[in-house]
């Protein structure tokens, strides 16, 4: 059983992550393994955007544990923790999405035993680091400063959680990195994770599978800006100079990659400027789904294409350039992938929240909907992973249409499914008399008759069945093309 | 089938026909005994089959609107019952009024029991009325 290894860094990571899981519950397919396990590597426990990804991510898992193993629908991919890759329950690793740094509750100064260095070493820390460096609180993580994130994320290679994922690391699994350039976290642990698990002389098990498996990354450059503001230690004006030092040192330094995605945009309105905790919780945006279609693209390559020629380096362009992305804006292999899928998932998510509670029909009634919507817990989970306000489908749409640059395929403000796509509405025929395009009317035809045709006991179950047959039916039928 | 009917509509004994009874034993009673069956089968196949599943309407399902089928029904037994009666030239008296009430009673009598053997046939009527 193949497995992706996905390492998201910092908070960058954290929402490509979050990006990814939606296309995975949208049905988008991920060839070539059969379960990803992605571990959030951020020092920064409170991380607004890391949390609600974990918190989707487990909304996730119990959803795909629910449903197993299927041929295709929403939610197929199984998504899992590091510990639940394996039946040993004494690896020392908890049941977790994110790396365990232990609470790293000290200044760096602290964490270097500054005041024990011998003189000639303090005047090497001071040469290499900032006073503001050595008294930031590492509990926030590291503050867009690569050069002390490189000194602290040395200690993953040496945790319990690395160890673990050595052991199991098994021929045929591959690994991905997603990160930022411009940051502090994700640029100083990208290059460092990939040199350790490369690293000729490792002493983490299975080095040779390590050193072999295919490794691809997304390196986002900048894409956003924050607002300045005096006495704030990020200054996103510093971004274009961190990604040329960066790229400079991946020109020559970066060995055992595969497939390398470049990403980038150019900054509009600047983001709230929050080095990190909490308030770290940017509103998702375009490039981080592009960077989760990159791990979607280095899966869809056969592992005979990956090793010819390696390293593939990647990057991405828009079919048009718009400030207001929708499916006619994007290049026809991206279009493809997820245009008819992310139309499937907010039908989906659309319809559990106009009609759903309060359909009277066969299809409702067989799945004894009305009690199983109060009373059952997989219902009301499913209920949180579409329209949570915190990390749902419905929320994370919205953030993606209201960011700049926006990436508005759908009018999230109708109720019409006729017209929710936008710049193609659902045409409707005059003659139609009863089937008004795509109307509540022939959604619910098509569940009672799906409802029918699919034998599955589990009602769980059936209703994810129902929902993706007629989302895909409704596209093909009445959307036809984006 | 003419011993049926009569049995069906003198059930329940009083009123009886009137004086020319020989006309609703021998053709009254099969005629609309027969044209009530009919009749509430085909409702039940409009509701269930044309309009639930061939029409692919599946917001006519409530109970509500198999009500209105069902009521419709009764009251079309009611006018069938005193148009045979007519048409036979059936002597007037108060008991046509009491077959066209029977009549209706039996009328929503089929419809449910067409409704409960054929709803499962349907698409988007399969659990109504209940």
């Amino acid at each position: 059983m193949a497995k992706l290894f996905l390492f998201g860094i910092g908070g960058t990571g954290s929402r490509v992550i979050r990006s990814l899981t939606m296309l995975l519950a949208s049905g988008v397919e991920l060839p070539n393994c059969d379960r990803v396990v992605p571990i959030i590597i951020d020092p920064d426990a409170h991380n607004g955007d890391m949390n609600r990804t974990v918190a989707l991510l487990q909304s996730y898992q119990q959803v795909h544990r629910r449903l197993g193993q299927q041929e295709e629908g929403f939610f197929k991919t199984d998504i899992s923790t590091l510990s639940n890759i394996s039946a040993d329950a004494n690896g020392g690793v908890k049941d977790t999405f994110i790396f365990d740094f232990g609470g790293i509750n000290q200044s760096f100064r602290q964490y270097l035993h500054y005041d024990q260095l011998s003189v000639d070493s303090k005047a090497m820390v001071e040469l290499l680091f900032t006073q503001d460096n050595l008294e930031s609180p590492l509990t926030i993580g590291f503050r867009g400063s690569p050069n002390v994130g490189s000194v602290v994320l040395n200690k993953v290679v040496e945790s319990p959680e690395m160890r673990f994922f050595a052991d199991n690391f098994q021929e045929g699994d591959r690994v991905f990195f997603v990160s930022s350039i411009f940051g502090g976290t994700g640029a100083a642990g990208f290059p460092l994770l990939l040199k350790n698990l490369k690293d000729p002389n490792t002493r983490l098990s299975n080095a040779r599978y390590l050193r072999d498996a295919l490794t691809g990354a997304v390196t986002v450059m900048p894409y956003f800006a924050l607002q300045s503001e005096e006495n704030q230690v990020i200054d996103s004006n510093n971004f274009l100079t961190k990604t040329k030092a960066a790229l400079s040192y991946y020109e020559h330094n970066l060995q055992g990659l595969d497939a390398l995605y470049y990403l980038a945009d150019t900054p509009d309105t600047p983001y709230d400027n929050q080095p990190g905790g909490t308030q770290q919780k940017n509103k998702a945006h375009l490039i981080e789904l592009l960077a989760a279609l990159s791990i979607v693209d280095f899966m869809q390559y056969s592992d005979a294409e990956l090793r010819s020629g390696a390293p593939h380096f990647h990057e991405y362009g828009l079919g048009s350039d718009s400030m207001e992305v929708q499916f006619g804006h994007l290049p026809d292999e991206t279009r493809e992938l997820i245009a008819k899928h992310l139309t499937q998932l907010l039908y989906f998510s659309r319809y559990h929240k106009q009609h759903l509670p309060d359909d009277k029909a066969p299809y409702h009634d067989n799945l004894k909907l009305d009690y199983a919507l109060r009373n059952e817990p997989i219902f009301r989970e499913l209920n949180n992973l579409l329209h949570s306000p915190e990390f749902g489908v419905d929320q994370w749409l919205n953030e993606l249409s209201q960011n700049r640059r926006a990436f508005r395929p759908f009018d999230l403000t109708t109720e019409d499914f006729n017209a929710m796509i936008a710049g193609k509405p659902v045409e409707k025929k005059w003659n139609d008399f009863f089937n008004k395009g795509l109307s509540h009317n022939y959604i619910l035809d098509n569940l009672n008759k799906a409802d029918k045709s699919i034998n599955e006991p589990d009602n769980f179950k059936k209703l994810l069945a129902l929902f993706y047959d007629v989302t895909d039916k409704a596209f093909e039928e009445k959307v036809k093309v984006v | 089938m003419k011993a049926f009917f009569r049995f069906l509509y003198e059930i329940i004994g009083s009123p009886q026909p009137p004086a020319d009874t020989p006309v609703y034993r021998d053709v009254i009673f099969p005629n609309i005994g027969l044209l009530n069956l009919g009749l509430s089968l085909a409702l039940v196949v409009v509701f269930y089959y044309v309009i639930n599943r061939a029409m692919g309407v599946a917001t006519f399902n409530k109970g509500r609107h198999w009500g209105i089928f069902f009521f419709l029904n009764a009251v079309l037994a009611f006018i069938i019952a005193i148009w045979q009666a007519n048409a036979q030239q059936a002597t007037e008296h108060s008991y046509i009024y009491w077959l066209a009430t029977w009549n209706a009673v039996l009328g929503m009598l089929w419809f449910f029991l067409f409704s409960l053997l054929l709803r499962r046939g349907s698409t988007n009527a399969s659990t109504t009325p209940f």
